[in-house]
């Protein structure tokens, strides 16, 4: 069973960096596709974050006993890294909802409880490790690993915080990009980014939580096809990622002497004006 | 200890006078939002800080009580520090914050809130009627010191980046002075917390009132001061529907101006405009340029517009002009009245009485500020 575990996990790892590396290469290859530099830059270093470096972390601190501290210390870099990859996967999602518009509260409750976490995670009682553990998932499957960390209160109740947080303002800022969507189908991709963002994250709860292996290593799993998703969509539709809710309403051309020369009405809504004053107006 | 009492006594009580002065004087500071930050600052500075340092350090007898004081003491230490970093931008820029700074200042501040957290992090021995704090963690030092040191270079570089562009130059001064000002006594609370030399806790609080002090008398003197520094308006022009000009004053010069120096065709824009505004729901508001915003508020029923010309719209402006209108309409709406009722020909020289309006309510922006426009209308 274990192997089984191990060879799903080593897999998954194959496959997450080799998608990520082929992604980055080909968001840099086609930036300018993505609109602006400052998306591709959030995209890449997301992908960077994600699909690189955490699972390294991740793989590493788990899979390979090195030592109570080393792993200990992989294990904490780990978790710094899932919040990282959680706030700029939170940027590119509010960037989608409108680009360069950051809330400012959430910036500084995300950013305070990043700083109480690193804090937290300085202190050696934070984090303790377990080999060959006797916690087990209140199912049939035995244990999975030889390696399992469990976290104390303090630790646990910032983590559970950020979670929550990040729970809770990905679905408000759905619900908002939903309401003013440009059309049903990029609505519904803004629910499908919640269902997808939020999966991994609730495994990651239950395992700060309860220290089940099973549900940490299904956290790594869905992180994995999260990435595969996430670069199929990049590579084959760039033009999602333009922002979900900006809306054009008509394009007009005028003469220099005011004159309408051409004018082009988008179905979203029907317009009230008349364009013919806005040529005097504008020249 | 009646020493500290003392000094409790004065910074509760000039943090309370401020606070209520200030509510009850909102019309004087712009916005509600400056009037928030600085009734804040006093609380977490005077009100919480500086009486939680003293009576940890010489006045609280349990050992235990005096220890989460201190500690508290810094958090809103650090907490009021943020503060006056968001009063200062807000004072100079009115500009949403910078995103990165705002990254890194909670960043620190959520690390030291943990760290202090941390149990064994602050060591307390009793050293006569004293409490000392030793901070055991090196960590925790070099936090503090790089938050402070953060705090005051970025204070003094916003204050400097800025200073040319000030509406007026002796405000810009007197911004960089209180900048620098204060940046001792956080300078002197750095050195009391990593040497727990009592000196350097006394003197910043010393420092702290009379700073508490100089703030006080600039919001009783001075409201002016905490109108947005570096924004500017060029121009004030009021139409009519029809497109005649009304009223024009420039504020560079100080002048009313009887033309327009604005072209034709944007006049004709306007005139369109306010020829369709009551026909369409959606208005044109601001045009925005690249160093210029071209504010516009309309009156549909008397049938005017204000144009303003500002390097930068904000809400201070946008309460200005309502204020503007619905004064200038009680004083004018006769006359609004009977131009737009009768075509009858427009004497211009009847909307005068617009100069006073706008030394009342533009007063900060005017090029001579102060009492001294005020005492001459």
């Amino acid at each position: 069973m274990y192997d089984t575990i191990l060879i799903i996990m080593v897999v998954c790892y194959i496959s997450i960096v080799t998608t990520s590396v082929i992604t980055i290469i080909y968001l840099i290859k086609h930036n300018k596709d993505y609109g602006m530099k400052i998306k591709v830059l959030l995209f890449v270093a997301h992908i960077f974050t994600t699909g690189i470096i955490y699972p390294t972390f991740f793989l590493c601190s788990l899979k390979f006993y090195f030592s109570n501290s080393i792993n200990i210390l992989l294990w904490k870099i780990t978790n710094v890294l899932i919040f990282i990859m959680l706030g700029l996967s939170l940027i590119i999602y509010v960037f989608l909802k409108e680009i360069r518009k950051l809330h400012i509260i959430p910036l500084i409750v995300y950013s305070i409880l990043l700083g109480l976490l690193i804090g937290t995670l300085t202190s050696t009682s934070s984090v303790q490790i377990v080999i060959n553990p006797s916690i087990t998932a209140p199912v049939i499957i035995s244990d999975l690993s030889t390696i399992n960390f469990l976290y104390d209160l303090l630790t646990k109740t910032i983590v559970l915080l950020f979670f929550a947080f990040i729970v809770v303002y990905t679905s408000y800022i759905t619900i908002i990009v939903y309401i003013h969507a440009r059309n049903k189908k990029t609505g519904n991709i803004s629910l499908l980014i919640l269902l997808v963002f939020s999966i991994p994250v609730i495994f990651f709860i239950l395992y700060v939580i309860f220290s089940f292996q099973i549900v940490r290593d299904l956290h790594f799993i869905l992180i994995t096809l999260n990435i595969i998703g996430i670069a199929q969509f990049l590579i084959l539709k760039p033009e999602m990622t333009l922002s979900l809710t900006n809306k054009v309403y008509a394009i007009s051309i005028y003469h220099k002497s005011g004159i309408l020369l051409y004018s082009y009405e988008f179905k979203y809504e029907s317009m009230q004006t008349d364009t013919e004053i806005w040529g005097n107006i504008l020249i | 200890m009646i020493v500290s009492l003392i000094l409790i006594t004065c910074s509760i009580t000039l943090a309370i006078f401020a606070i209520l002065y200030m509510s009850t004087h909102r019309k004087n500071f712009g916005t509600q939002i400056i009037i928030i930050l600085i009734s804040l600052i006093y609380l977490f500075q005077d009100v919480l800080f500086l009486p939680f340092l003293t009576l940890s350090v010489d006045l609280v007898s349990v050992e235990d009580v005096a220890l989460q004081m201190w500690k508290s003491a810094i958090l809103f230490r650090l907490i009021s520090l943020g503060l006056v970093l968001t009063l200062a931008n807000f004072m100079i820029l009115y500009s949403r914050l910078n995103y990165y700074l705002t990254f890194i200042y909670s960043l620190l501040l959520g690390f030291i809130i943990s760290l202090l957290s941390l149990p064994n992090s602050i060591e307390i021995t009793r050293v006569g009627n004293v409490y000392i704090y030793t901070i055991l963690n090196p960590v925790l030092i070099v936090l503090i010191t790089v938050f402070d040191l953060f705090i005051i270079g970025l204070l003094i570089f916003t204050v400097l980046k800025n200073f040319s562009s000030f509406r007026n130059p002796f405000l810009g001064q007197l911004l960089l002075i209180f900048a620098s000002y204060f940046s001792i006594p956080i300078l002197m609370n750095t050195i009391y917390i990593t040497t727990q030399i009592l000196f350097f806790k006394d003197f910043n609080y010393l420092l702290n009132i009379f700073g508490s002090i100089f703030i006080l008398y600039t919001l009783l003197r001075m409201p002016d001061f905490y109108v947005v520094l570096t924004n500017k308006i060029y121009d004030f022009i009021i139409f009519q529907k029809s497109g005649i000009l009304l009223y024009s004053y420039n504020f560079e010069t100080g002048k009313e101006t009887d033309e327009s120096f604005l072209k034709g065709s944007i006049l004709i824009g306007i005139n369109h405009i306010l020829t369709n505004f009551t026909y369409k729901k959606d208005q044109l508001n601001l045009i925005k340029m690249k160093d210029r915003d071209l504010l516009f508020e309309y009156d549909t029923y008397y049938g005017y517009a204000l144009l303003i010309i500002t390097n930068q719209k904000n809400m201070i402006i946008q309460k200005a002009v309502k204020q503007f209108m619905r004064k200038f309409n009680d004083l004018n709406k006769e006359k609004l009245k009977e131009i737009n009722n009768f075509s009858q020909l427009i004497d211009v020289s009847a909307f005068k009485n617009a100069k006073d309006l706008i030394y009342e309510y533009f007063l900060p922006y005017l090029k001579k500020q102060g009492a001294f426009i005020k005492d001459n209308v």
